[in-house]
């Protein structure tokens, strides 16, 4: 097993605030996709200890939504520091698990920053309405609130910078997180736990485990207090996760699969398109939902594209990310 | 610079389609097999002349993998883009203002990069259409999703 390097590298579950481990102490192995090496083992949770944070969460939401815009943008603009200032360490733990280039791990944790940033500044101007009333004595308004308890279910190509994307609008609107991030990737999403730690955002807030993904998705799903699940992954999974949430009727974000075409006109100037076409197909190894599927090329410039798009390919550099 | 894939499943499924794009005539012009690193790491692999009975013209590869398609009229390209239960993000380039502008019109995606291969940023929102999503994530939209809308009437006051 790799020798644990790095503080944000924790082997447990944060439920409340807490780190522990799953009830069984089953364990599930994470991998070096580079070379194959046991990294460590997280805790393989299921229904019990996902209830667990749930109702943490709902605990934390009652205080958490009382704070004003403003204290929680200023959190987040906190942990959008404290995330910068470990860029390095974040990005290389990214790395390990996930196998990407250090270069590609340290934009992802840039993005992640970026993220919370955004929404820190966001949270402070989501807008009511007040409403010309058709009738003389009354006056009609419309309030913005908090969903409430949000669950959050991540992916393993962008294991850091898929969080921050529903967490930075969830904390910012004055919703309370539970976070079940990728059993192939889970370092990056329990650093999360250890990063809103360091940040002061209050126990239950956030909370972080992994485990049994299906076991864990049915009960996010099944319960009644999670008003809202936020997933990216496969358009396969999110059919799943759509229909059981069906039953108590909650908000659902989905960013599922694509097929994007990449599509270069005879007019169009070639070399800007390699370079795009390059950067749209091979970041993150062809791993993301955005990377282009098919090229469709027109027949003037067919044979002179397929030629410098092999030759691009051919001269890219394969290797371990760090 | 490319890493390896995520695991041996991954592998698998780059395998499979690209297996299935040379038995309906794809050609290999660079790649197309695992990279001597071993693990799970993949040759970045061009294909040309692929056609749209190809399972990778409608499956995402999610690997380094480009089958290049050809094509001769605007409508066809819009046409073939188009053929796909999926619709999160396309890409079309050309110096032609008026196909650029048709093109960000007829494309049924969520994100469209005119010129442009990269696009995310938290300033906009992110979300796929048809069976790539649900909601927006970044942009002012971005936050929506995490609030509920409560409408008040109120009476007795006196007015």
């Amino acid at each position: 097993m790799l020798k644990k390097n790095s503080r944000f590298q924790r082997d447990h579950n944060f439920i409340a605030g807490a780190w522990c481990l799953a009830d069984s102490g089953q364990t599930i192995d994470v991998f070096n996709p580079a070379t194959g090496a046991l990294i460590g083992t997280v805790p393989n949770s299921g229904r019990a200890e996902t209830e667990r944070a749930i109702a943490a969460a709902a605990t934390a939401f009652e205080a958490w939504r009382k704070t004003t815009a403003l204290e929680r943008g200023n959190m987040l603009l906190k942990l959008h520091d404290l995330v910068l200032e470990n860029q390095e360490e974040l990005a290389l733990l990214l790395t390990t698990e996930q196998g990407k280039p250090l270069t590609e791990a340290r934009g992802e944790v840039a993005s992640s920053a970026a993220y919370l940033r955004w929404f820190a500044e966001e949270g402070r101007r989501v807008y009511g309405d007040l409403i010309p009333s058709p009738i003389a004595t009354r006056r009609l308004m419309v309030m913005k609130e908090p969903v409430g308890v949000v669950a959050a279910i991540t992916p393993w190509n962008f294991p850091s910078s898929m969080i921050p994307r529903k967490l930075g609008p969830a904390l910012a609107a004055g919703c309370t997180i539970i976070i079940k991030p990728s059993e192939f990737t889970p370092y990056s999403g329990i650093a999360w736990g250890v990063l809103c730690q360091e940040a002061g955002i209050p126990a239950g807030v956030v909370n972080v485990l992994t485990g049994d993904a299906a076991e864990i998705g049915k009960a996010l799903c099944d319960s009644p207090v999670v008003r809202k699940i936020s997933f990216t992954g496969s358009t396969r999974v999110g059919k799943i996760l759509l229909k059981q949430s069906a039953d108590t009727v909650k908000k659902v974000s989905m960013e599922l699969g694509g097929n994007a075409p990449f599509i270069v006109f005879d007019d169009a100037d070639i070399d800007a398109a390699i370079a795009g076409g390059m950067a749209a197909k091979f970041r993150n190894a062809g791993q993301t939902c955005v990377c282009t599927n098919r090229f469709y090329v027109q027949a003037g410039i067919y044979d002179r594209f397929v030629e410098k798009l092999a030759a691009a390919s051919a001269a890219m550099k394969v290797g371990a990310g760090r | 610079m490319q890493g390896p894939l995520i695991n041996e499943a991954a592998v698998a499924k780059v395998e499979e389609l690209v297996s299935d794009a040379i038995t309906k005539g794809g050609k290999i012009v660079t790649g197309g097999k695992r990279h001597a690193l071993g693990q799970t790491f993949y040759e970045p692999t061009v294909i040309s002349g692929a056609t749209q009975d190809m399972r990778i013209s409608q499956e995402e590869v999610f690997g380094p993998v480009a089958p290049i398609f050809k094509f001769d009229k605007e409508e066809e390209a819009v046409a073939y883009a188009n053929d796909t239960i999926f619709g999160l993000a396309c890409f079309v380039y050309t110096q032609n203002l008026g196909r650029a502008w048709r093109m960000m019109e007829a494309l049924k995606y969520g994100l469209v990069g005119v010129n442009e291969g990269v696009i995310a940023t938290p300033e906009a929102p992110f979300g796929g259409l048809k069976q790539s999503g649900l909601g927006k994530e970044g942009g002012h939209q971005g936050i929506d999703d995490y609030l509920d809308v409560k409408y008040v009437a109120l009476g007795g006051l006196g007015l």
